[in-house]
C-alpha cells in the first residue's frame, strides 16, 4: 500500500513553490521556482507586486512536484491541499489560493489553509523531528522576526517581535544603501567575511522590554556612520560592523528567551537563518549554555512548500477549509494553547 | 508650508499623533525620508492617534497593511504602505491606494515619492529630513495636493 501524501502549494511572496510530503513526513518533492536550475525551465525571477509570474508557474511547479512524486494532474495520488493563505503578499497569496482550490475541488479532497509562519515552525519537524519541546524558535526574514516558544506541534507562544523592522529588511535597506544589491543578505554575509566587525561600534539596540527587538536605529547608524565619513568608508568594515551587531541582538534575545522559559532547545528559521555569522553565533551560545542549538539547512530556512505541507499533515484532520477560504496578507499565528 | 522639528524617536510619535486629529477619510499621507528617516515612527504615531491596537511595524515586506481603528472622525481603518520595493508606477498602481482609501480609511505611504500620481486626488506630502543631532529630524506638510487639508488645519492640531 503507498503511503498517505499531501500536496502543498507556497505563493506568499516571491517563490512560487510546490512540495508533496507523506505523513511520516517524508518529502517526496519539493520543488522551489526561484531555484536556479530552474530559471531557465520556467523564465526567470518572479516580479513581486501583481503576483502574475505566480500565474504562470503555479501549474508548471504543482505539476513537477507531483510527477516527481510519482502521479500526473489528473492522478495526482493526494488526500489533500495545503496551501499558505497569509501572511504576505496579497497578489501572490492569492494566485496559490485560488490554484489549491481549483484542485482541490477537481481531485475532491480536502483544502487545508496555512499560516505561512506555522509552516516555518514546521521546517525543523522535517529534519530534526528529535528536536525536544519545548524549544525556542527565533524566526527571522525579510519581512518577519520574532521569537517563539514552541511547546509541541500547534502549540506556540509569542515571546517576542520587532518592534519596527525585520532583520532581513534591515540587511536588505543596508545592503542597497551600500551598493551591495538585493538580496542583501547574502551580499553582505559575503563582504563581512573580508572586514573588520569591530571598525565600527553600531549600537545593539535591545528594545528594553523584555524579548522585543528593534533594528530601525541600527539602520540609521549605519547611514549616519558613512554620511559623516563622506561616503569614505571601507565597505567591508561597515557590512562586518552592521553584521555582528545584528547578530549580537539576534543570539542575545534568543538566549535570553531561552533562560527565561527553561527551553531545551533553540531553533533557527527564516532566510536570515541562512546567515553564516548568525549561525556560528548561534551555535557557540547554545553550546555555552548546554542546550541544543538546531540549524535547518539553508533549503529549508527559506521559503518553500515542504514545510506548508507539514504543517498541513498537523490540521488536516482537524481542519476541512471550504472554497470561501480567503487569503489574509496580516494573518496573525494562533497562539498559545492553538492544538485543535 | 509648515515645518516642524522633533528630537526623539517618541517626540516623532507624539507629532504622528497630533497630526492624526486633522485627518479625514479618503487622505493620503505621502512620506520622503530616506533610510531611518523616521517614516515608520511617524506612522506608529498616527496610528496611535487614530487608536490603532495592533503593533505598527515597518510594511516593506508586505507593502499594504491594514489596521482597524477606533472609527473616531469616520476613520475605521489606516492603511500602512511602503514603495521601496516598487519601481513603477504600473506596479504601485496594482496597490489601489486611491481605491482603498475611499473605504472610510487614511493611508499612510512611506517611500510615495516614486507613484505620487496613483495615490488619488488628496494628498499630504510629508518630507523628512536628517537634523543636526543625531536623532534630530525635521518635517515639511506640503497640503498643495490635498483636497481636506489646509496649512491652517496643520497648524491648528501641530501647535498643541
Amino acid at each position: 500500500m503507498t503511503a498517505r501524501r499531501l500536496l502543498a502549494i507556497e505563493s506568499s511572496c516571491d517563490e512560487t513553490a510546490a512540495a508533496v510530503v507523506d505523513e511520516d513526513l517524508t518529502v517526496v518533492s519539493s520543488v522551489v521556482s526561484s531555484q536556479i536550475d530552474l530559471h531557465a525551465a520556467f523564465g526567470g525571477v518572479v516580479p513581486e507586486v501583481a503576483g502574475r509570474a505566480h500565474v504562470e508557474l503555479l501549474e508548471p511547479v504543482v505539476a513537477q512536484a507531483i510527477e516527481m512524486a510519482g502521479g500526473t494532474m489528473t492522478e495526482p495520488g493526494i488526500v489533500g491541499v495545503a496551501v499558505t493563505r497569509g501572511p504576505g503578499l496579497i497578489g501572490s497569496l492569492l494566485v496559490g489560493l485560488s490554484g489549491a482550490k481549483a484542485m482541490a475541488w477537481a481531485w475532491g479532497v480536502p483544502l487545508i489553509g496555512i499560516n505561512h509562519m506555522e509552516g516555518h515552525l514546521f521546517a525543523a519537524q522535517l529534519e530534526a523531528p528529535q528536536v525536544p519541546h519545548p524549544h525556542v524558535t527565533l524566526l527571522v526574514s525579510g519581512g518577519h522576526t520574532m521569537l517563539l516558544l514552541v511547546k509541541g506541534p500547534g502549540d506556540y507562544e509569542l515571546l517576542g517581535g520587532t518592534i519596527d523592522d525585520a532583520a532581513g529588511e534591515a540587511y536588505d535597506k543596508v545592503a542597497r544603501y551600500l551598493g551591495l544589491g538585493y538580496p542583501g543578505g547574502p551580499a553582505i554575509d559575503r563582504l563581512a567575511g573580508t572586514g573588520d566587525p569591530a571598525a565600527y561600534r553600531f549600537p545593539r539596540s535591545m528594545a528594553k522590554d523584555g524579548l522585543d527587538l528593534s533594528f530601525s536605529g541600527l539602520k540609521t547608524s549605519v547611514v549616519r556612520a558613512v554620511d559623516q565619513a563622506g561616503g569614505d568608508v571601507v565597505v567591508a568594515d561597515v557590512a562586518a560592523s552592521f553584521q555582528a551587531a545584528v547578530t549580537d541582538v539576534l543570539v542575545a534575545k534568543s538566549m535570553a528567551a531561552v533562560d527565561q522559559t527553561g527551553a531545551r532547545a533553540l531553533v533557527l528559521g527564516g532566510g536570515v537563518a541562512a546567515n553564516s555569522a548568525l549561525r556560528a553565533a548561534a551555535g557557540a551560545a547554545c553550546e555555552e549554555a548546554g542546550i541544543e542549538c538546531f540549524l535547518p539547512s539553508l533549503a529549508m530556512c527559506t521559503d518553500n512548500a515542504a514545510m506548508i505541507a507539514a504543517a498541513g499533515w498537523h490540521h488536516l484532520d482537524h481542519v476541512g477549509d471550504g472554497l470561501e477560504l480567503a487569503a489574509d496578507p496580516s494573518l496573525h499565528l494562533e497562539l498559545e494553547g492553538a492544538q485543535p | 508650508m509648515i515645518t516642524a522639528s522633533t528630537s526623539s524617536v517618541d517626540e516623532t510619535r507624539s507629532l504622528g499623533e497630533r497630526l492624526s486629529a486633522a485627518l479625514m477619510p479618503g487622505v493620503v499621507l505621502v512620506l520622503i525620508g530616506g533610510l531611518g528617516a523616521g517614516k515608520t515612527a511617524l506612522a506608529q504615531g498616527i496610528g496611535r492617534g487614530l487608536g490603532v491596537r495592533d503593533r505598527i511595524t515597518s510594511p516593506t515586506f508586505t507593502m499594504v497593511a491594514t489596521y482597524p481603528t477606533s472609527g473616531r472622525g469616520g476613520i475605521e481603518v489606516m492603511l500602512h504602505a511602503d514603495l521601496y520595493r516598487v519601481d513603477s508606477g504600473v506596479e504601485a498602481d496594482d496597490l489601489s491606494i486611491a481605491e482603498l482609501v475611499e473605504e472610510a480609511a487614511v493611508a499612510v505611504v512611506e517611500w510615495g515619492d516614486v507613484a505620487p500620481d496613483v495615490l488619488g486626488d488628496d494628498r499630504l506630502v510629508i518630507r523628512i529630513d536628517l537634523g543636526q543631532g543625531t536623532d534630530d529630524r525635521r518635517f515639511s506638510f506640503d497640503c498643495s495636493a490635498s483636497r481636506s487639508l489646509d496649512d491652517a488645519a496643520l497648524l491648528a492640531v501641530l501647535a498643541q
